[in-house]
């Protein structure tokens, strides 16, 4: 344990200093950047599908059980917007990408892809990782703004279907409590959790496995920390700007 | 050189031949790979002297080891090509990334190293697709490419079928005959050592116990092919006796 978390913290180091060394590499950055969007967009977007299906299900419930129906959107969108799509598309993306970042450095690795990546005097850091990381700060904004769209587009038919909720009483009521600061808040914490699951993916899948097993066990490693750090993350940003005045 | 507590290469002592190739033979996990990749700078040994052209790769500082080795490529086991590119995109790969080449000279390049290894027909050919064979011949003109002085082949024939590895013999022969290029090859095929070796040297405890050149080598009592094939018969001994 200890020593993962030196391993770990020795690829912080090495990211850092690789992201500011000269010859970014634009043109990788920009293949994951697509390859990324492409492997995730259909969970994210069954992911949001469902998430409206759950929050509309039980607000919409004990808000014609409260006599408040009227106000149901309000609650529904207020949760998706300030919780549900981070954690949603943060967890999702932790799953499908984060993992997928790790077992695929790991297995070059394994097949000393990485080692002939060093031999023709290219450093794995600056070609595998910085163009994953830095294609997942942009990605993962840009799912949670796609998980807002969906979830609250979902909410107002599935009110309307299940609970006769007309939709014009529906934007009425969903964006009461919106302001600037609420999206700003998400865009913050999903660009946060964006660096630190990926890096976090690709550096475990630096560590050196000898078999198959080892890599199993790496990236279960990686994703339960992942979980962790999506939890962590936003806690923690979120309570940081609420303190700070900022929300 | 030594791994937590395991010492793998104590006291070897080799010199390497320029423009001859040169075969380095012992049973697995004796500290072959490790050797090459020490050479390369790849692994860091924890005492000893690596000379390069009059450099010392083990205290050479990182700019230094890395114009050493620029002049060193080395065939990994089982060719370690990269999984999302195409053959062509492989070959290209150490000109394409440097960006010291136009895309003419590189597409140029590519070809000519493709034709040597025979590969031409496979260029737009994922390495899923390919035999082991062909996979190490893809790997072998990727390493060319840079024209370095110093090729290295870390077991080019393990895993491979007896026509493969016949294949893969003849490239790298052809390539030690062709071109100006020193050669270092660790493997545990007696028939590649005996093709393709100029000297051949076997290791024993973490360093060389015998150095024989090809003629030597080549004859029925040659000391060094009787210690290997000792080797083997020690261990089938001791599976019977276990047995017992």
């Amino acid at each position: 344990m200890y020593s993962d978390f030196i391993s770990l913290m020795q690829r912080y180091r090495s990211f850092t200093r690789w992201l500011f060394s000269r010859g970014f590499p634009w043109k990788e950055t920009a293949r994951q950047f697509f390859l990324v969007f492409d492997s995730a967009i259909g969970p994210i977007i069954a992911g949001s599908i469902m998430l409206s299906l759950l929050l509309t299900w039980v607000s919409g419930y004990y808000g014609r059980y409260l006599g408040a129906t009227r106000y149901v959107s309000t609650a529904t969108v207020e949760v998706i917007l300030r919780a549900g799509s981070v954690m949603l598309a943060s967890t999702i993306y932790s799953a499908k990408v984060g993992t997928a970042m790790t077992v695929e450095i790991g297995s070059m690795q394994m097949t000393g892809q990485l080692d002939a990546l060093k031999l023709m005097d290219v450093e794995p850091f600056k070609y595998l990782v910085i163009p994953r990381v830095v294609a997942s700060l942009l990605v993962l904004p840009i799912f949670v703004g796609i998980t807002h769209g969906i979830a609250i587009f979902s909410s107002a038919f599935l009110l309307n279907w299940w609970f006769e909720l007309p939709l014009p009483i529906f934007m009425d009521n969903a964006f009461i409590f919106l302001d600037a600061t609420v999206i700003t808040s998400t865009m913050i914490r999903a660009v946060l959790i964006g660096f630190f699951v990926s890096l976090n993916a690709c550096c475990f899948g630096t560590f050196y496995c000898e078999s198959a097993a080892d890599m199993g066990e790496t990236t279960t490693k990686a994703l339960v920390l992942n979980i962790f750090v999506v939890l962590v993350t936003d806690l923690l940003v979120s309570v940081g700007l609420r303190q700070g005045g900022f929300l | 050189m030594r791994f937590r507590d395991k010492r793998v290469l104590n006291g070897l002592d080799i010199v390497i031949e320029d423009n001859k190739a040169t075969v380095i033979m012992g049973r697995s996990g004796i500290g072959k790979s490790v050797l090459l990749k020490c050479i390369c700078g790849l692994l860091v040994p924890h005492k000893g002297v690596i000379d390069i052209d009059g450099h010392n790769i083990v205290t050479a500082s990182p700019r230094k080891a890395k114009v050493i080795r620029s002049a060193i490529g080395m065939l990994l086991q089982e060719g370690a090509l990269f999984d999302g590119m195409t053959v062509y995109e492989n070959i290209a790969f150490p000109l394409a990334y440097h960006r010291k080449h136009s895309p003419a000279e590189i597409d140029r390049e590519v070809r000519r190293y493709a034709d040597i290894v025979e590969m031409t027909p496979f260029l737009d050919v994922v390495p899923r697709e390919l035999s082991g064979g062909m996979k190490r011949k893809a790997a072998i003109a990727r390493c060319m490419i840079t024209q370095p002085r110093y090729l290295f082949y870390d077991e080019p024939t393990t895993g491979l079928d007896p026509i493969s590895a016949g294949t893969v013999d003849t490239m790298i022969k052809k390539l030690s005959d062709t071109v100006n290029i020193t050669s270092l090859i660790v493997t545990h095929d007696v028939d590649l050592a005996l093709f393709a070796g100029d000297t051949v040297a076997l290791i024993e405890d973490g360093r060389i116990s015998v150095i024989e050149a090809r003629a030597e080598f080549k004859r029925p009592e040659s000391e060094l092919r009787t210690r290997f094939i000792e080797q083997r018969e020690i261990l089938h001994e001791e599976y019977h006796a276990n047995r017992k």
